[in-house]
């Protein structure tokens, strides 16, 4: 059923090109509609909430931190609602939480060193913004305990984070700019927003990036003559592979919940075409166990939906199949993990239980006696727990579940992990 | 026009036992082509359809029966014109569809149908249907349409352990067990209830060891401890009180209320409503709903045809929402469905509407109307005309929302000339078609009028309408022709079951007397008529004839005494 | 092994034979008598059988039009075994060597069907070519048309093989049964030649070629290696100078009463035991379809019990789809996962996991339908016990496997560029909390050992 549907679903780039000729709440409707619809998965999640939250920032009426704060609070938590099994959604808007944080932090400095100028900004507010609360604008910005360990923790992550990511030019000069001391406060929300708007650029292009940088791993973790089992295998995996085709000869088993009826499409046939080409062996695998295979395999591959601050995983169900049997065999799992996808949250029960999906897939909906007597659960995501897993291979470089606190604590604000607490109100 | 079809597979399935009536769709399969379309149901007397010649001409073409019909119709702007253009389309289906094929030639349009073999595509047309789409709902054949997308604003839905969607702010005890079902927003269900394969709505309260299977409990109800629910719908406020059995197939209508420890009926479920069919509250029949209960059963008589018709197009869904009345008789006619689920309630449920049928008066086989326009499974009267022609103006008549009959009219020449019907045919219908109108108003469901009265309203009740009898069904100024007329009157009187042969005779005296009076009918017709022999052929009709002796007497006397002043106005017609 | 099967037809020598037959090598003339005896056997075929065949022929052909795959000798795990049997010298070494010269005996005395074998060289490398290298020690079954049967075949061994090679017969079970019956046939029609005498000759020029027919078309399955090694067995101990008659006579017997014992009633008693492990509200988690779980279910609920049932499929195969909808006619409340997703959760909600087993080795592990070993493990993780339905003629003691690529076969119909499948995996005993056999003891809690040991005491006085 998916061909049929894809033909007719807007695709995350006219999605994204729409929110600029569209009214910030029909963008945010329209958005979350696909999100319930499930026309926006996965990445596009993660992509499609940094536009629209650029959006917000750009477009919603705010005074002062604290007005955008709570404004991306809570749009972002209704996106969230829209699609509570895609966790990277309220990653990003975390990320974008703390962004704003240190931004408005980094004005604070600035605007302590201007003290002096502060009684004339607020003299100057009422006018520059009618719709402004004066005594909520007091001239520092009111952040919460913004303790020294956590502009610490800031730093930490702004210079790894620079240092692997593709360096953005505009990034000092902007926070440069946001500092002038002589500036009036409505310059200086003026300036938070586009520096907030940078920012959100930079997780953008972060998203972007972090399959090529993993792929960049690739000759690490693969070794001539390796049988790499690769789970189905999506994009990050696919990049990963060919990257590592170009420089390695291996063999790929590509392991899959079924093939799709009535395509004479064999599964993965671009990936494989690929792979071949550079020399590499591939096997698809018409099996869902796989067990009888692992005896064979160097390694396996595949990667997560999300990953939770315990290490667990939410996954493609079956992956943990693959997962297990590498496990019980002892030869290494290797997830593909950007960053982004780490989510500062354990896994709710609804995780664990995973995400069902349609029935009709493996069942066609014709088949009547199957249709009347069966309860078909069709699992589609599954939960892999830590102890499975060998490696986090992020966009950062390699990681064990060990150093997974230290990467959510570089990313995400303490504040801000709480957001996910705020979903379950409307 | 593109008809959006769902096949489901040869083999029984339950979406296809749900439909009520099979669609029969002949399709070119090459081209996607609709060639034909019938309908045909399980209560048809006769299992076979007429094909089109024409269909053969075909390459190849298929009949198809597997198909769910989601009533979903891909349009040019040429359909509306051919609509509007035929103003006695009135089910989209039944009428449109048939109509447009079958007389393709005249209009040269082409319809097309869509045969999905993959996705979903359903809609809820009766009770049953409605049984099966939720189901299909909680088993989430309908992705994205399940609980858990939140779909509708304000929806909170999560799924939960037990195969169960569960909305936010829902309290189930421990010791309850919820499996397979839907529960909406604060709800609360107190410990050793088990719930499977149902929905519950918000807001209600379900007590201690209540087991509900199958069912359906709308917004605000009340479950007390230890009641069972099966394979029911429970409509919002409703309340039953501990340890009552509601039985499958049971319909429970807004703001019943069932006292502790009755056991309804099983066979036939019950269908308890607080209105009355006519609209009024009704007496709370305590021996069904118990003592301190609400509510009496409810039975349906008022406007059939509607109920009947399973295509919902033409009911207007706002009356459906706003009327208790009719979504009971939505209900009802499903209930009827719903207990098909049962094999053997199946049985019940024919019983029900054949009794139904034949307490009616003027009913005519209304279980065969839905189909007598086309499938001429009528075997005493296999004239196509006849059937299509009286049902027609036999709606014209009933129809509340217009006093209109130019419509009938002209529906009803279209008709003579499409099939080339004799002035007798036309006389015939027309006949019959007042007569049971008449006939109908006289039975209690539709106020139980006089004789007198009920012809009255049967003929001058719609504009135009006695003209038209005047004009076409007399059909001339001709003695003799009134004579007919007055014949096939009589005649259809005695068509007419479930009516004691004095009343029918007196409303036969009463039409006539009324015709009289309006100038369709001279006395010498009538007296010729009275005169005939044919008249008096049989028992049946002499009986009636002789219950037009007075009017008879009355004319001939009318005559003699009144000749001189009448004869002028007999000279100016 | 492959090259010496595929070597010897080319080299066209009759005598080429490698390894000399030690019960006889020098029998190969009256080898001849046997063949002329085989032709008369055709008219013995019953209505039934001639049915069977045509039937088996026609699926053979449409599937050999469709697929345009040519005959291959596969090597056979029973080879292997074979050798493996050899090398520790253990009893099946007279079995082994017969079967082996009489193999290849048997291609070269019949040059007609060599040179019939449309099997150009470049074509059978098509067919395994597909296979990749690190699978390509494991056989797979294949289509042999009966016209190019070895004429020595017997027409009932024929419709066997064919029914195999399409798996028309597919469980072990079915398949031991079939050849049972079908080598019952083979003996009665079988009349020693003149100067022989049964024990001597029927084994090495008549049992043979059916076995040998039979592995080409399937690689044999652990339960009739064992039923043969029972037979040969049996054979063996006739006197020479035992009627041929009685000698028939007691063979058909023993083979009745083999079907019987381990077949009929080791059905039973397994259905019986296992429904007697199941309790009141359990949930039974189980994959894919096996005669004796579904046996076992239907057994206990009939015994009144109400429990729940879990059936994981395969998606490639979906036989746990008939299963789920045969329990659910039969009352019983079935949850259906079309596949290995969300496993955890499912197998943490079970009480108890039922698998049925092709073959259990010698060390305990277990030889099931592919995936089986991936919910065994997933259900011990859990807690959950992992119960295996088994018949004692399944278990092989000789054999030991420790992982899956040992004894395998792969999918003959998904064994192209796009895919590739293996028939079965392997469990390793540590997945397995018990094994429930015909035997009584244990419900369930028995591991394979104990059985294997028990199997062994009862079943020597069989074969001395």
């Amino acid at each position: 059923m998916a061909p049929s549907q894809a033909a007719h679903v807007p695709t995350l780039d006219n999605l994204i090109k729409s929110f600029n000729n569209q009214t910030l709440e029909a963008s945010i409707e329209s958005l979350i509609f696909l999100l319930k619809w499930r026309q926006v998965k996965g990445d596009e999640c993660a992509k499609a909430t940094a536009h629209i939250l650029r959006q917000v920032v750009a477009k919603s009426k705010w005074n002062d931190v604290d007005q955008l704060l709570s404004r991306i609070q809570s749009y972002g938590s209704r996106l969230a609602r829209a699609a509570p099994l895609e966790p990277v959604i309220g990653n990003v808007v975390r990320r974008v939480l703390g962004l704003i944080r240190d931004e408005a932090t980094e004005d604070r400095n600035a605007d302590d060193l201007a003290s002096e100028a502060a009684s004339d900004i607020q003299s100057l507010t009422p006018s520059t913004n009618p719709t402004a609360h004066p005594p909520q604008r007091p001239a520092p910005v009111p952040i919460r305990p913004s303790p020294s360990v956590i502009s610490t923790g800031l730093q930490v992550s702004k210079s790894m984070f620079n240092l692997l990511s593709v360096a953005n030019p505009g990034d000092s000069p902007i926070t440069g700019a946001s500092t002038p001391m002589s500036q009036a406060q409505p310059a200086s929300a003026h300036a938070l927003r586009s520096e907030v708007m940078d920012g959100i650029e930079e997780i953008l292009d972060e998203i972007n990036q972090a399959d090529d940088q993993i792929a960049g791993f690739s000759e690490i973790q693969i070794h001539p003559g390796d049988y790499v089992l690769a789970y189905q295998p999506s994009r990050t995996v696919e990049k990963f592979l060919v990257k590592a085709a170009s420089k390695r000869r291996f063999t790929v088993l590509i392991a899959s919940h079924a093939f799709s009826y009535g395509t004479s499409e064999a599964p993965y046939a671009t990936l494989r075409k690929k792979l071949n080409a550079a020399g590499v062996n591939t096997i698809n695998l018409a099996s869902n166990g796989l067990m009888a295979y692992i005896p064979r395999v160097n390694k396996v591959i595949f990667s997560a939906k999300a990953v939770y601050q315990n290490g667990g995983l939410l996954v493609d169900s079956g992956s943990c199949i693959a997962a297990q049997a590498a496990y019980e065999y002892l030869k290494p799992v290797i997830v593909l993990c950007p960053v982004y996808k780490f989510c500062p949250e354990d896994p709710s029960d609804e995780v664990s239980r995973g995400e069902l999906g349609n029935p009709s897939s493996y069942v066609s909906y014709a088949n009547g006696p199957a249709v009347d007597a069966l309860d078909v659960e069709n699992t589609v995501t599954d939960y892999i727990p830590p102890e499975l897993i060998d490696v986090y291979l992020t966009n950062l470089g390699p990681q064990t579940r060990h150093h997974l606190a230290s990467i959510l604590a570089d990313h995400y604000k303490t504040e801000d992990i709480g957001f996910s607490l705020q979903l379950g109100e409307p | 026009m593109t008809v959006v079809l769902r096949s489901v597979g040869e083999q029984p399935h339950r979406a296809a036992k749900a439909r009520g009536i099979t669609p029969v769709f002949i399709v070119d399969p090459t081209t996607g082509r609709c060639l034909q379309y019938e309908e045909t149901h399980p209560l048809q007397s006769e299992h076979y359809l007429n094909l089109d010649p024409a269909v053969f001409s075909h390459g190849q073409f298929e009949i198809r029966t597997d198909l769910v019909d989601c009533g979903i119709d891909i349009c040019t702007p040429d359909v509306l014109a051919l609509w509007s253009e035929s103003f006695d389309y009135e089910l989209p289906r039944k009428n449109f569809l048939h109509g447009v094929l079958k007389d393709w030639e005249l209009n040269g349009k082409m319809l097309y149908a869509e045969i999905l073999d993959d996705g979903y595509a359903a809609r809820a047309t009766n009770l049953q249907m409605y049984d099966c789409i939720s189901r299909d709902v909680l088993e989430r054949w309908t992705l994205p349409f399940v609980p858990d997308s939140n779909l509708l604003h304000g929806q909170t839905y999560r799924r939960v352990k037990g195969g169960s969607y569960v909305e936010d702010h829902v309290v189930a005890e421990r010791g309850a067990k919820v499996t397979q079902s839907a529960v909406g927003r604060g709800t609360t269900i107190k410990t050793g209830s088990a719930i499977s394969g149902s929905t519950i709505g918000r807001r209600c309260k379900i007590g201690k060891n209540v087991k509900i299977e199958n069912s359906y409990i709308w917004d605000d109800a009340v479950i007390e401890d230890g009641a069972s629910v099966v394979h029911s719908v429970l409509a919002g406020s409703v309340v039953i009180g501990a340890n009552c059995h509601v039985p499958e197939g049971t319909l429970i209508s807004y703001h019943a209320h069932i006292a502790s420890g009755v056991q309804l009926p099983s066979k036939p479920p019950a269908r308890i409503s607080v209105l009355a069919d006519n609209k009024q509250l009704a007496d709370t029949d305590i021996s069904l709903v118990g003592k301190g209960g609400k509510g009496a059963s409810y039975t349906v008589i008022a406007d059939e045809e509607d109920s009947d018709d399973e295509d919902s197009g033409d009911r207007d869904p706002a009356v459906l929402q706003s009327s208790l009345i009719y979504s009971l008789e939505g209900l009802n006619i499903s209930t009827s469905s719903i207990s098909t689920l049962a094999s053997d309630d199946e049985y019940d449920s024919d019983d029900d509407i054949s009794l139904a049928g034949s307490m009616r008066a003027g009913d005519f086989g209304h279980k065969r109307d839905r189909l007598s326009s086309f499938a001429s499974d009528d075997a005493a009267k296999p004239d196509g005309f006849h059937n299509d022609a009286v049902h027609g103006l036999v709606d014209a008549l009933r129809a509340d929302d217009s006093d209109d009959f130019d419509g009938a009219k002209l529906e009803f020449m279209g008709l003579r000339l499409a099939n080339n019907a004799s002035d007798g045919a036309m006389r015939r219908a027309i006949a019959v078609a007042f007569v049971r109108r008449a006939a109908e108003l006289l039975a209690p469901e539709h106020g139980a009028l006089e004789p007198t009265k009920a012809a009255a309203e049967a003929l001058t009740s719609k504009n135009g309408a006695v003209k038209f009898v005047r004009e076409v069904g007399v059909g001339g100024e001709g003695v003799a022709q009134q004579a007919e007329f007055a014949l096939a009157l009589q005649k259809a009187l005695t068509a007419v079951r479930g009516l004691e042969p004095g009343r029918s005779g007196a409303l036969l005296a009463a039409l006539l007397q009324q015709l009289y009076s309006l100038d369709v009918l001279e006395e010498e017709g009538i007296l010729a008529w009275w005169a005939d022999k044919r008249a008096a052929e049989n028992e049946g009709l002499d009986a009636l004839r002789q219950k037009c002796r007075v009017l008879v007497e009355w004319l001939e006397n009318a005559d003699e005494e009144e000749s001189s002043e009448e004869e002028g106005d007999d000279e100016d017609e | 092994m492959p090259a010496e099967t595929n070597g010897a037809p080319i080299n066209g020598a009759p005598n080429s034979n490698t390894v000399p037959a030690t019960q006889d090598g020098a029998k190969n003339a009256p080898a001849a008598d046997s063949l002329a005896a085989t032709p008369a056997n055709t008219e013995k075929l019953t209505a039934a059988q001639l049915k069977a065949k045509a039937k088996a022929e026609k699926a053979a052909r449409r599937a050999q039009v469709k697929e345009a795959r040519v005959a291959v000798p596969a090597p056979s795990p029973i080879q292997e075994k074979g050798a493996t049997a050899d090398a520790k010298g253990g009893k099946s070494k007279g079995r082994q060597d017969g079967q082996q010269s009489q193999g290849k005996g048997g291609q070269l005395q019949v040059p007609p069907a060599t040179g019939r074998r449309p099997s150009s060289p470049v074509l059978e490398k098509d067919v395994r070519s597909a296979v990749p290298d690190c699978f390509s020690h494991i056989p797979m079954s294949k289509r042999i048309p009966t016209s190019q049967a070895h004429k020595d075949v017997h027409p009932a061994v024929l419709a066997v093989g064919q029914q195999m090679a399409t798996f028309a017969l597919n469980d072990s079970i079915s398949r031991l049964k079939a050849t049972l019956l079908a080598f019952a046939k083979v003996i009665e029609s079988y009349e020693t030649p003149k100067g022989n005498s049964l024990s001597r000759h029927f084994v090495p020029h008549v049992l043979n070629p059916q076995i040998e027919y039979l592995t080409e078309c399937r690689p044999m399955c652990f339960a009739m290696g064992n039923a043969i090694r029972l037979l040969k067995g049996k054979v063996n101990k006739f006197d020479i100078d035992t009627a041929e008659d009685e000698a028939k006579e007691g063979l058909l017997e023993w083979i009745n009463f083999l079907i019987k014992e381990r077949i009929t009633l080791a059905e039973y008693a397994i259905a019986r035991n296992a429904a007697e492990s199941i309790n009141e509200g359990d949930t039974i988690l189980t994959y894919g379809r096996h005669r004796l779980v579904e046996k076992t279910f239907l057994e206990a609920k009939r015994d009144g019990k109400s429990f729940d049932v879990t059936v994981i499929d395969d998606p490639f195969e979906r036989t746990g789809q008939e299963l789920a909808k045969t329990l659910r006619q039969a009352g019983i409340p079935v949850l259906y996962s079309p596949n290995l997703g969300g496993l955890r959760p499912k197998v943490a909600a079970a009480s108890n996991a039922f698998l049925g087993g092709e073959a259990i080795f010698a060390n305990g592990s277990l030889h099931a339908s592919s995936g089986t070993a991936d919910v065994a493990m997933a259900a011990m993780n859990a807690g959950v016990k992992v119960i295996v339905l088994c018949e004692t003629i399944n278990f092989d003691r000789d054999r030991v496997s420790v992982d899956s690529l040992t004894y395998n076969e792969i999918d003959p119909e998904r064994n192209t560029g796009d895919c590739f499948r293996l028939l079965f995996d392997n469990t390793h005993d540590k997945y397995i909390t018990g094994v429930i056999t015909e035997f009584e003891s244990g419900g369930g809690n028995s591991p394979a050992q104990a059985i294997l040991a028990l199997l062994r005491k009862q079943e020597d006085p069989l074969i001395d």
